[in-house]
């Protein structure tokens, strides 16, 4: 999942270095929602391990 | 406010992006010093703030390539929200006498409380950044193309080196919550 996450902002970046703007934008609305998504899971668990 | 003074502003904010974009760098290049020198190895949370400083990175390389512009000002402000989120929620984690993180630390302080700190302060001069109007009525076109360029492979590298720290600590599954050991290494 981690790795996931590196791969699409890899891809952000490259997108953007490739002049595609809209794309890249894009790409990192999909990191920023997956990453917040990661944190509140891994929150969670760590959680339920305290409990 | 006339082509000079737009012009004076434009190099200004070019090179406060130029800093801060250096700064990032070397919180970044620590960050994996760290991870190889001493053997401490980055646990999810960690991992989670670099990835905020990336697009922190990425956000201002996109000012220095595109131009000025306030969507470009919401990616840096949104991922050092979310970086400093996520250091805090790690500072409260070890808040507590006796729960203290056994990694090293700098000036007294855990990476992820410098972390923190570096977020908010990113935070503060964005702010002061994009409230400047004159920076998105001018249509100075940015001279220093190769420049950003640069910028953009540097910053791809660094995120290939520590993509492959991952895969080499975490493979493609979730990562340890206590990391003590590179999984893919595990089994030599």
């Amino acid at each position: 999942m981690m790795a996931l996450l590196f791969v699409i902002l890899l891809f952000t970046v490259v997108l953007a270095w490739l002049d595609q703007r809209k794309l890249a934008l894009g790409c990192f609305s999909i990191l920023i929602l997956l990453a917040t998504l990661y944190f509140y899971h891994h929150m969670y668990v760590e959680l339920n391990l305290q409990l | 406010m006339n082509m000079n003074e737009n012009t004076r502003l434009f190099q200004i904010l070019f090179i406060s992006h130029i800093v801060i974009f250096i700064g990032i760098l070397l919180i970044l290049l620590v960050a994996f010093g760290w991870q190889i020198i001493l053997y401490q190895l980055p646990c999810p949370l960690c991992l989670l703030q670099r990835i905020g400083f990336f697009c922190m990175a990425f956000g201002l390389l996109m000012n220095m390539r595109f131009g000025f512009r306030p969507s470009h000002y919401a990616i840096i402000l949104i991922s050092a929200m979310y970086t400093s989120l996520v250091a805090l929620r790690q500072i409260t984690l070890h808040i507590l006498p006796g729960t203290d993180s056994p990694n090293s630390t700098i000036f007294h302080w855990h990476l992820y409380t410098w972390s923190f700190i570096a977020a908010n302060i990113i935070i503060i001069l964005t702010t002061l950044m994009l409230s400047l109007d004159q920076q998105y009525q001018t249509n100075i076109i940015s001279s220093r193309l190769k420049l950003s360029k640069i910028f953009f492979v540097i910053l791809i590298l660094m995120i290939i080196i520590n993509f492959v720290g991952v895969i080499f600590e975490c493979g493609l599954g979730a990562c340890p919550v206590i990391p003590t050991h590179y999984l893919l290494l595990a089994g030599h």
